[in-house]
């Protein structure tokens, strides 16, 4: 049982969903470190995107992975509206406001799902979904790979703009000052309302990634909020690289949870590590106390 | 270039500046004078954009600034070094000067602007590399200059620049604001320490509970009596 | 106190109608009475925390299991009714609070990091007790059968069941008045809209948290008791799932948050509202009831971001700073 090639196996699925999990804590925090909003519908749009793929699969053969490309500008724009309708009017909101609209949106993106596709739990077949890579004595299972090599990608490709382009210094300069940040020239909102709409485009990509991973189910929405958010807060708010790295020490954790743990108990370990973390290390692994 | 009218500038329902009026000529170098919480700050503030006044007009080169972004006030020209300089701490040297010179004006001759500012000022080219946040009080203060004048400003705003700096460096920083000028920068800064401030402006203004008390040439504001008992400690 | 005279007088005249609903109803909406009553008193109760302190506690579920498990479990093993398995439920949700205040406080945890953990202990909650045989598992525990009678919790009718949460949500109000009044509740407001200046004028912020935590959550496993006796089980997700606890925050905003009759109106309001959706729209096509029913609240939220019994005087409708290039310029420059 305790097979160190399974051990490994293990932990690389783990890295694997982890690297999804890092996908959406990146724009989680993107979010929270510029705009201060606490979203509980973040994980509701993921659930869409993946909702989507499901349509655009079963209607039009259009394979999952293919349909980010459709998903990236349909849900930039979804998240360019939906801050510039509704979250640039709750900046000076109280945040028990803000969580009870956006608890509100859960609701209803929750009910118009379970409307269109059933509560029922469903799962979406890729192309690569049966297949298996095999390096030497350990086996993956494909949409895995393509999920980390993708999610590998695009971290290198945002810290590559946060650290390199002017954009990317427009960020990092309205989440550590935004006062200093306006009276430098930039234009905060501007920053803001963009960055907004990358996080939302990034769950149409994480979607698709995670469809072959997960099942569907409409009541799911809350439930990856509430993990983007523990991986947010252990990799420590506001740091971009914790956010990647909580989630890879989050997918990793899980997987293991799952290998030992009985089924009924195993999902505890990312919340329980979620404790622990907040009890011993509460800035995170990366973050300023 | 800068003119002020009639300003009153409130925090809910509190006013806290009264009827301010201020001008700055192109060339000049105006000090405002006061204690904590005369009102500089806010006054600073909502010159560039960051506060709305209830009641006055600020104009700029003739234009009038009312209800303009901070963002658009520095396309103008307006740029400030705000109190307590307001770096971006983690980010390097070279990053928040290239921020600095970030907006449409500026941009076209950064790169040759950021090798100005080494020369200028040659210890910030020493730590170029390093996070703002582990500079020394009087290296950060340059820094923040710098900054400010990698905007290309027409009119650079400081407040309080000297405010928990050594005397040595606080000289220093600003002779290099009296060149500035010389070549022909405007400035308008704020200080509590009024003796250099109004050593090296033409002009001055002195702000008590939100309101000028009193204005003009900083050398014989200097010699006034007033000035001299309740900002100068003689 | 004035204003505790008029909210007595309200308090009087609703029971008094009330009471006689039993007479006057069916059976179906007596349910529907009992289910918007026993919202009410949990809403009142997470009110304490989340609305006159200022804590968005997710952690309310855990103590509404407590009463339920124990309810049946002791129900089960040892034939002990209710009633006096509420004692050790009771005490066991004290000693759980207080481990979670000092848990959460002892970091001066921002809100959103509160929420997070409570949450997060609701599901490690969850997890762990549907993988204990001895609980029920994943099915729960259900109330035995022959439990019957006043003793046990079991009235035999809707109307007792729905008298014994009537005079519930009538003592919670009574609570609630108290404390709105008293020390403590002025306390608990003077730590939620300024911390630092509470303690600095002596307030030990950390012990009005928990004096209140341990009302609310004393209160909360009750109504745990309650809800088990009158679905006859409790499972793991009817009482731990956080998304189903989401309606009583949501109610309780609402309602208006940090009021004594926020909290009931918004339970009394929304909950026959989602009765008659799901009952009319929701029986031919599931999901349009839900639809409407989450519209409605950001509807509600919307006009009324402060809740229907506000105690902010201006309400300003956040519509009006929607779809406005103010918003837009306003938030620009953030302090």
């Amino acid at each position: 049982m305790n097979d160190p090639i399974i051990l490994l196996q293990t932990g690389i699925s783990g890295l694997l969903f982890g690297s999804v999990y890092g996908l959406i804590a990146f724009g989680l925090t993107l979010v929270f470190a510029l705009t201060r909003l606490l979203n509980f519908a973040h994980g509701s749009f993921m659930l869409l995107a993946m909702y989507g793929s499901m349509v655009l699969s079963q209607r039009f053969g259009i394979d999952p992975y293919l349909s980010v490309l459709i998903h990236v500008p349909v849900f930039f724009g979804i998240g360019y509206l939906l801050y510039r309708w509704v979250f640039a009017g709750l900046m000076e909101s109280e945040l028990i406001v803000v969580v009870q609209l956006t608890l509100g949106f859960v609701f209803i993106i929750q009910s118009a799902l379970q409307l269109t596709f059933s509560a029922d739990p469903q799962t979406v077949r890729t192309f690569a979904t049966n297949s298996r890579l095999a390096f030497g004595d350990i086996v993956i299972r494909t949409p895995l790979i393509i999920a980390l090599v993708t999610a590998a990608i695009l971290a290198a490709a945002l810290f590559w703009m946060l650290q390199r382009t002017d954009f990317g210094r427009f960020i990092r300069a309205s989440v550590q000052d935004p006062v200093a940040a306006a009276l430098m020239g930039i234009d905060v909102n501007r920053v803001r309302i963009l960055a907004f709409s990358i996080a939302i485009a990034l769950l149409g990509i994480a979607g698709p990634l995670a469809i072959p991973m997960w099942v569907l189910e409409p009541a799911a929405g809350m439930e990856i909020t509430l993990f983007g958010f523990i991986v947010v807060v252990l990799g420590g708010m506001g740091s971009f690289v914790g956010a990647f790295v909580g989630g890879l020490i989050v997918g990793v954790a899980e997987a293991y949870g799952n290998f030992f743990l009985p089924g009924t108990l195993a999902p505890v370990v990312p919340y329980a590590l979620f404790i622990l973390m907040l009890l011993f290390r509460p800035s995170g692994l990366f973050g300023e106390a | 270039m800068l003119e002020i009218d009639s300003l009153s500038v409130s925090y809910g329902q509190v006013e806290v500046l009264h009827s301010i009026s201020l001008s700055v000529a192109e060339g000049e170098f105006v000090a405002l004078v006061g204690s904590n919480n005369a009102g500089k700050s806010t006054l600073l503030l909502t010159i560039s954009g960051l506060l709305n006044p209830t009641k006055g007009t600020i104009r700029f080169l003739g234009k009038p600034m009312n209800g303009l972004a901070p963002h658009q006030r520095v396309a103008d020209g307006i740029i400030q070094v705000p109190e307590r300089k307001r770096l971006f701490p983690r980010m390097t040297v070279e990053e928040n000067l290239l921020v600095g010179g970030s907006n449409a004006r500026a941009i076209g001759e950064r790169p040759q602007m950021v090798q100005r500012m080494y020369e200028t000022f040659p210890v910030l080219g020493q730590r170029r590399k390093q996070e703002a946040q582990t500079l020394s009080g009087g290296e950060q203060q340059m820094l923040a200059i710098a900054r400010g004048m990698m905007a290309k400003p027409k009119l650079l705003i400081l407040d309080e620049p000297s405010l928990g700096l050594a005397p040595r460096i606080v000289g220093d920083i600003y002779k290099t604001l009296v060149a500035l000028n010389a070549e022909g920068l405007s400035v308008l800064l704020s200080e509590q320490n009024a003796r250099i401030s109004l050593q090296s402006s033409q002009r001055a203004y002195v702000i008590q509970e939100g309101r000028i008390v009193l204005s003009g040439n900083s050398a014989s504001l200097a010699n006034s009596d007033e000035v001299r008992q309740s900002y100068l400690g003689l | 106190m004035r204003r505790a005279s008029s909210d007595l007088l309200i308090l009087a005249a609703g029971t008094i109608v009330l009471a006689f609903l039993p007479a006057i109803v069916s059976t179906y909406w007596l349910h529907v009475a009992i289910q918007a009553l026993l919202f009410a008193y949990l809403c009142s109760a997470w009110n304490l925390v989340g609305g006159f302190n200022g804590a968005l506690s997710f952690a309310h579920p855990i103590y509404l299991s407590i009463g339920g498990y124990m309810a049946a479990y002791l129900g089960a093993e040892y034939h002990i009714s209710p009633w006096v398995s509420l004692l050790p439920a009771i005490v066991l949700s004290m000693v759980v609070c207080v481990c979670i205040e000092l848990i959460v406080t002892r970091f001066k945890l921002p809100v959103l990091s509160y929420a997070l953990a409570t949450m997060a202990l609701s599901n490690i909650a969850r997890f762990v007790v549907r993988s204990i045989p001895a609980l029920g598992g994943v099915a729960g525990l259900a109330v035995p059968l022959n439990a019957k009678g006043w003793w046990q919790f079991q009235p035999g009718s809707k109307s007792g069941f729905f008298y014994i949460i009537l005079i519930a949500t009538v003592a919670i109000v009574l609570i609630v008045i108290w404390f709105r009044d008293s020390k403590l509740g002025l306390q608990a407001r003077a730590v939620r809209d300024n911390e630092r200046a509470a303690e600095a004028i002596g307030v030990k912020a950390i012990m009005v948290r928990i004096k209140t935590g341990l009302l609310s959550a004393a209160l909360t496993t009750f109504a745990g008791v309650f809800y088990c006796e009158f679905i006859y089980i409790a499972d793991p997700i009817t009482f731990l799932s956080p998304m189903l606890f989401i309606e009583v925050i949501l109610f309780t905003a609402v309602g208006g948050m940090g009021t004594v009759w926020g909290p009931v109106v918004g339970a009394l309001l929304l909950t026959p509202t989602g009765e008659i959706l799901r009952g009319s729209i929701g029986a031919t096509n599931p999901g349009v009831d839900g639809l409407i029913y989450g519209i409605i609240f950001v509807v509600i939220i919307l006009l009324m971001p402060h809740g229907i019994v506000s105690r902010h005087r201006q309400d300003r409708s956040l519509l009006r700073r929607f779809f406005s290039a103010e918003a837009l310029r306003a938030s620009s420059s953030r302090r």
